[in-house]
């Protein structure tokens, strides 16, 4: 069974009114019934007296006469009294005298009526089904008898039956009205409570700060439901300027990119011109430092002719820088178009083709089959050749290299990598690899400008991907990336 | 489930009602013969012969009953120190039962004494009661005649006494005491009947 505790603050309302009314009529009614049947008895008492007066006077010549016959034709008068049962009168030596019995009943009263009667004084008892009254008579301030007579509870009985069905009609009509009053009070005070809780729910359930609680009475509910609307105007307030402030920091993120792009631009295309615009004056030194050494190297010693060889040599590998920084820049302007590209067909190609340039290198090259991957195959050519070349080129000290192209899977993503048993190189400066100039060893040792690993990093980032290297020295190296 | 608190609730009440509401009461220290003699036990219930001296005892209660059942005109009763004369004309049947009835009471604020009387017109001048023994039959008419409109109660056991003048005729009948009251001669005499007296006894009409 529900304790009152749990139940809904409804029913707890309808309940309060139902018992405060049912059990203030309950008193009412038993206070009412208490008090009317006390005065049911005394009337009952105060008429049976009366009875017992009358007869006592009537019936004293009959006793002091002896005349039992007259004496019962005054007790017959009793049958006029439906309620009365039995009567008696005793001589004062306590004999019956005469009696009187109700015709309905005549057999029980008949035994319950005392056969001798001490002598007493006047009163009267409660039987369980009669009231018992016995009344001297007394004539010429003499006690010459005593009158009994017994009265029958039947009508009190039937008295108690009706006030009691009467008592639960009333109870019954006015539990009804009471629960229909509960009812409708209880509903004036749930009502908005229960609203509130509604609103309090499809708040919580459904994050809507908009929504309202209706306040219909100026009393504490009231005040609850407008307090708790105040609450979530607040929030709505806190929560729109939370969003606006979002809002203006996503402005201020895309005006900072922006501004960023049309930098990276202008630096990008400063850096083209300048090196675009360096050309010309190296070509000039470059033909010029030629010229000399083929037109007047009879006038020009040894050591002349060697010094103006250092000069073309050093104009020729700043030509190569320029076009390396070109090549990158162009690598990161130039709008990528993506389609399917056979990796492993590209790879085993860019192998032969350096295999053809040196063809005296012992290289063991191995390439995963049926690797494909989505990209731009001018871009992505570039980053493998560049990724082969590499390998190829710190492989160039060793009598015989192992070269690998495969995929391989890296926290749950599959990357692809390129594997030499080379150089290699100290995990200490793996974070310098990819940058542009960045040499980890001296020129002499291996020849390169140092933007081949940029511009494979340049490329792989704008696929969306990312590269990344593991090496050891004199042990090999590994670059991976993704796309 | 509601009957039980309200019938306990009038139990309650109830036996607060019920009870001895009046003390007793202290009898009269002196019991009267009267009511000695007339509640004798076998006199009542016992259909047995009554024997002589119970029927005269019960006669002389008769007797004395009768005053109080009776109103006599003021004249009739004298001055107020003068006693209440019941007497008895010819020869006595009661003995000492009536002196002994009678002994101490009073009717009226007037003390009540019974005499003999050996002689009719004493007896009718002086008796406010007056019982006619069977032995004065033969003097009857002339007795009636003295106490005539005198304001006396006349008693008798004669036969058809009432019928003959007298006011009331003790007779016995099935071994009880009854009797019979001529109104027409009580109302002649002055006197007045109880209704209750009346109800008890055979109403009789005077042959005159």
């Amino acid at each position: 069974m529900l304790s009152f505790h749990n139940l809904s603050i409804k029913h707890k309302l309808t309940w309060l009114g139902v018992l405060t009314s049912a059990s203030a009529l309950i008193l009412a009614c038993a206070a009412f019934v208490a008090y009317d049947v006390k005065n049911f008895y005394d009337d009952m008492v105060r008429s049976a007296a009366t009875q017992a007066k009358i007869i006592g006077y009537n019936s004293a010549a009959t006793i002091l006469f002896i005349d039992p016959r007259s004496a019962s034709e005054t007790l017959a008068a009793l049958s006029t009294e439906p309620d009365i049962i039995a009567a008696g009168i005793y001589t004062r030596d306590g004999k019956l005298f005469a009696s009187y019995a109700a015709t309905r009943s005549s057999s029980t009263a008949a035994t319950s009526l005392p056969k001798a009667l001490t002598l007493r004084a006047d009163g009267h008892r409660f039987e369980k089904r009669y009231l018992e009254l016995w009344q001297q008579i007394i004539f010429e301030r003499k006690v010459i008898g005593t009158v009994v007579i017994q009265t029958s509870l039947d009508a009190m009985r039937v008295r108690l039956l009706q006030y009691i069905a009467i008592a639960l009609l009333v109870l019954l009509i006015s539990t009804l009205g009471s629960i229909a009053v509960s009812l409708w009070f209880q509903r004036r005070i749930s009502r908005p409570i229960l609203d509130l809780a509604a609103t309090a729910k499809s708040v919580t359930d459904d994050k809507d700060f908009s929504v309202r609680a209706r306040a219909e009475s100026r009393d504490e509910i009231g005040q609850l439901v407008e307090t708790f609307n105040e609450m979530l105007a607040r929030i709505q307030e806190q929560n729109q300027e939370l969003q606006q402030s979002r809002d203006e920091l996503e402005q201020r993120v895309i005006e900072r990119t922006a501004q960023l792009e049309n930098a990276n631009k202008e630096l990008e295309s400063f850096s083209y011109s300048v090196s675009h615009d360096l050309r010309a004056p190296l070509r000039s030194i470059d033909g010029f430092s030629q010229a000399i050494l083929e037109d007047y190297s009879d006038k020009l010693d040894a050591e002349g002719q060697a010094d103006l060889r250092r000069v073309r040599a050093a104009t020729q590998r700043m030509g190569q820088l320029i076009d390396d920084m070109l090549d990158l820049s162009r690598v990161t302007r130039a709008k990528i178009t993506r389609e399917q590209i056979d990796l492993s067909a590209l790879m085993r190609a860019l192998g032969a083709e350096l295999q053809k340039v040196e063809p005296e290198r012992k290289i063991d090259f191995t390439v995963a089959p049926g690797l494909t991957a989505d990209g731009d195959p001018r871009l992505l050519r570039i980053a493998l050749e560049n990724l082969l070349r590499n390998a190829w080129k710190f492989t160039g000290k060793h009598p015989t290299a192992k070269i690998e192209f495969g995929i391989t899977q890296n926290n749950g993503n599959s990357a692809y990598f390129v594997r030499d048993d080379g150089a290699g190189f100290d995990m200490a400066y793996a974070n310098k690899l990819f940058g542009a100039f960045q040499r980890l060893h001296a020129m002499t040792e291996f020849n390169g400008t140092g933007v081949g690993l940029a511009t494979v990093q340049r490329i792989i980032s704008r696929h969306g991907g990312r590269v990344w290297a593991e090496g050891e020295v004199e042990k090999g190296a590994i670059f991976y990336f993704t796309l | 489930m509601v009957s039980g608190p309200i019938t306990a609730c009038c139990a309650i009440v109830a036996s607060f009602v019920a009870g001895w509401k009046r003390g007793i009461r202290v009898f009269c220290a002196t019991l009267t013969i009267i009511a000695a003699g007339i509640y004798w036990p076998d006199a009542i219930s016992v259909s047995a012969e009554l024997s002589r001296p119970a029927e005269y005892e019960l006669k002389a209660a008769f007797l004395y009953n009768f005053i109080k059942f009776t109103e006599w005109p003021a004249q009739a009763l004298g001055k107020q120190e003068e006693p209440f004369v019941i007497g008895v004309l010819g020869r006595d049947p009661f003995g000492a039962a009536l002196d002994k009835l009678i002994e101490g009471e009073t009717i009226h604020s007037k003390s009540i004494v019974a005499r003999r009387f050996p002689r009719m017109d004493e007896a009718a001048a002086n008796s406010h009661v007056l019982f006619i023994s069977s032995s004065e039959e033969s003097q009857l008419p002339t007795i009636l005649k003295l106490v005539d409109r005198q304001g006396v109660l006349t008693v008798s056991e004669i036969e058809s006494f009432a019928q003959r003048g007298g006011v009331i005729n003790l007779k016995k009948e099935n071994n009880k005491i009854v009797f019979e009251i001529n109104i027409e001669a009580a109302k002649r005499a002055g006197l007045t009947m109880n209704a209750q007296l009346l109800k008890l006894a055979k109403i009789v009409k005077g042959i005159s």
